[in-house]
């Protein structure tokens, strides 16, 4: 018993004693000479010559490269997602469909099957060659408010789409099908890891992951074999909802109409 | 005979560290290297012979060139993220001159220097000096999906001088051939987007002074602004950060092609070892 009584009391002390450690590594900030010091010990240099230096790169792991491979979108999963949508608004009896698209609240509570289009000409800030020269789903929010001032950067096989949401906020979203793999081993690991707990927007049923950043925040989504990252950036990202919260970009996502449906056919 | 004095050096160290019981804190600084024990198997293993200074890398102003690896961080500042990748081997380095990479906040003249005992203003000269140490993942409130519990979503570049004492000019460029896109509707970043899909993101430049316009097609190395300190606060005034480029990499990642992509960023820093380095060597 008095042993059992003598651990206690042992432990006890332990205890105390680590956290007086720990606080007084809180009061006491380490000495900036120190700190100095142990980076310069665990930086690595260059070797000058090419040969030593490829092998030292490969001895670093400097040689972990990725590499990106070309990638063209799935235009009949494209076409798919049009018939059904142009399908449920046949059964809803609701005429809008491709030419018209209705304008959604910013977070609706369930987003209609597929994916509509829009005519480009109905997009009064984004030029038509811009549009024609993407070669990728352009894909925008359908939101009326947005959509009146999107402007497209085209590019082959990527583009861009920005528009200012109002004094203190702003909507960018880019695409490409073009995708990156490999690098290091851990990475990969890590990425593969990332890849079994995505999300599901509505409607198009694409997996999602949302990001916060110094401006704002990020829905990356993926689509048609494409990849998609919406970023919302706001004057005051922690105070405004729109970047604070998920449900306006989640809202935004869950209501992208196609800006390019003759990409796979369509009118 | 070398292998005698390390078994009687050991012997000395193990005997210091008994005695030292109950004595002070470890060093959080203090990094545990897995080289130093003696392997009792291999007692005298063969060290190579050190290289002279002369034989390592070196930038216009004769300094070596150093970088502390990837995902390891300043002591209280964050998790990191340790990511060796090289994502895009052929860019061309941000900066045209000689360029530090090291961390905004945690240091001198950073709104948390003082935890590391790193008290003074931002042109404190080890800021401007290698090693190079990363800041992905670097602690902040916001959650970005490589860095779950809150992290800096890119990597901070100081210029060549410090441009409060210098009153230098030093530009960011264009790493690849791309097109500047959504200029006109973002009071804070310069995106640059490439024909194959990745996206940077330049942030701090001097916003009313830029050398490129909305849409441009620009070229590799092209001038795209000045390294400034443009930010703003939450009534979207211009209001100063430190003097330094932060720049981002969005890259469509999947792990393999069975997998969707993540369009996201990624931690760049080897990509800017590797830029710096061919920068270094005249490549």
């Amino acid at each position: 018993m008095k042993k059992l009584w003598l651990a206690g009391l042992g432990l006890a002390a332990l205890s105390a004693g680590l956290a007086a450690g720990v606080s007084a590594q809180e009061r006491t900030p380490p000495d900036p000479e120190a700190v100095e010091a142990a980076l310069r010990e665990k930086a690595q240099r260059i070797p000058r010559r090419e040969l030593a230096s490829a092998l030292r790169a490969a001895a670093d792991n400097r040689d972990a490269r990725a590499q990106t491979i070309s990638g063209r979108p799935d235009l009949e999963a494209v076409r798919a997602d049009l018939r059904l949508s142009s399908e449920a608004d046949a059964e809803s009896g609701d005429q809008s469909s491709l030419a018209a698209p209705r304008s959604f609240a910013t977070a609706p509570s369930a987003p209609p099957p597929g994916i509509r289009a829009v005519e480009s000409r109905r997009l009064r800030r984004a030029a038509p060659a811009e549009i024609e020269r993407a070669q990728i789903p352009v894909l925008i929010p359908a939101s009326a408010d947005v959509r009146d001032r999107i402007k497209i950067y085209g590019m082959e096989n990527v583009y861009t789409a920005t528009a200012p949401i109002d004094a203190e906020a702003t909507l960018s979203i880019s695409g490409t099908c073009n995708r990156v793999v490999g690098g290091a081993p851990e990475t990969i690991a890590m990425r593969r890891r990332l890849a079994e707990q995505p999300r599901r927007l509505g409607g198009t049923n694409a997996a999602y992951f949302i990001s916060r950043n110094d401006f704002g925040a990020d829905l990356s989504f993926s689509k048609f074999g494409c990849g998609y990252v919406m970023t919302v950036e706001c004057g005051d990202p922690a105070a405004d909802a729109r970047c604070a919260g998920d449900d306006y970009l989640i809202g935004l996502a869950n209501s992208m109409i196609l800006a390019n449906p003759e990409l796979a056919g369509g009118e | 005979m070398r292998s005698l004095e390390k078994l009687l050096l050991a012997a000395l160290m193990s005997f210091s560290l008994a005695a030292c019981d109950g004595g002070e804190a470890p060093d959080p600084t203090d990094t545990p290297s897995p080289e130093d024990p003696l392997d009792p198997l291999d007692p005298d293993p063969e060290e190579p012979d050190p290289m002279p200074e002369e034989e390592f890398l070196t930038d216009a102003e004769g300094r070596v060139f150093s970088y502390v690896p990837a995902g390891d961080l300043l002591p209280n500042s964050g998790p990191g993220h340790a990511d060796p990748t090289i994502y895009r081997p052929d860019i061309q380095f941000p900066l045209e001159d000689a360029a530090f990479l090291n961390s905004q906040v945690y240091r001198y003249g950073g709104s948390q220097g003082s935890i590391n005992g790193m008290n003074g203003g931002q042109c404190a000269p080890s800021n401007y000096d290698y090693p190079w140490q990363d800041t992905f993942c670097e602690s902040r409130s916001r959650s970005q999906i490589m860095c779950p519990t809150g992290g800096h979503e890119g990597v901070d570049i100081r210029a060549a001088t410090c441009i409060p004492d210098s009153g230098a000019t030093h530009w960011a460029v264009a790493v690849e051939d791309g097109r500047i896109v959504g200029l006109e509707d973002s009071k804070y970043t310069v995106k640059l987007q490439t024909a194959d899909g990745t996206l940077y993101r330049y942030l701090h430049l001097k916003m009313d002074a830029l050398a490129v316009e909305d849409g441009e097609f620009v070229t590799k190395g092209q001038r795209i602004g000045r390294v400034f300190n443009d930010f703003y606060n939450s009534a979207g005034e211009r209001v100063p950060t430190t003097y330094h480029l932060h720049f981002e990499m969005y890259q469509n990642y999947a792990p393999d092609e069975f997998t969707d992509p993540v369009f996201d960023q990624v931690n760049p820093y080897m990509t800017l070892v590797s830029a710096y380095e061919r920068k270094l060597r005249g490549e």
